[in-house]
């Protein structure tokens, strides 16, 4: 992936139980120095998505890093950026909790 | 994952993304653009940069569909979305078209 280009990647969610599930999901990005760099355009987290019953969805993220990385003298041995989700299920009333320390 | 026990520093900030989230595209109606872009990624040792007019090809399909369910992403020129390059390619090849 170049610095400033926009990018697409896919994950893909199944959800293997007899019941639909609603999830939501947010994300987080390692090294945590990159995470401020990482820019997001589209992608299918932080509202609830419906899965059905054994149903499996590919979920596309659209992104591009900020051409500043390139600049950073911290980011220079930086080559490897990992982008994680991770799927709460969705309940009434839940607050998502921001990922990081706890 | 970070373990540094770092007392200053902030904790992730989790931000939404500029343009919203991506309707789920549960009848994969653009999962044939998917799967060419998938593949062009395995064959070029996942060259990002070399993938882009799948990646494009893929969005506007996203664009295209309306039938079955509401759009699965809205309609934006190409150009905003980082793909300005492939579009000037495009129109400078049709007039090189006989």
């Amino acid at each position: 992936v170049v610095p400033g280009e926009t990018a697409l990647a896919f994950y893909k969610a199944k959800n293997p139980t007899d019941q639909p599930i609603i999830g939501i999901s947010t994300y987080n990005v390692v090294p945590f120095e990159a995470g401020q760099y990482f820019n997001k355009i589209q992608c299918f987290c932080f509202e609830e998505q419906r899965l059905n019953p054994q149903e499996e969805v590919d979920m596309p993220v659209f992104f591009y890093i900020d051409p500043e990385f390139a600049e950073d003298p911290k980011m220079a041995k930086v080559d490897l950026i990992t982008l994680s989700y991770t799927f709460f299920e969705a309940k009434e009333g839940q607050k998502l909790p921001l990922p990081g320390y706890q | 994952m970070s373990t540094a026990m770092n007392f200053s520093a902030k904790s992730f900030q989790a931000r939404p993304p500029d343009k919203g989230a991506f309707p789920l595209d549960h009848f994969g109606e653009c999962a044939a653009f998917k799967e060419q872009f998938l593949e062009c990624l395995r064959q070029s040792g996942a060259e990002s940069s070399a993938c882009r007019p799948r990646a494009m090809a893929y969005l506007q399909c996203r664009m295209e569909r309306r039938v079955a369910a509401p759009q699965l992403m809205a309609n934006e020129p190409m150009e905003k979305l980082g793909f300005k390059d492939l579009i000037d390619e495009k129109a400078e090849a049709k007039p090189e078209k006989l």
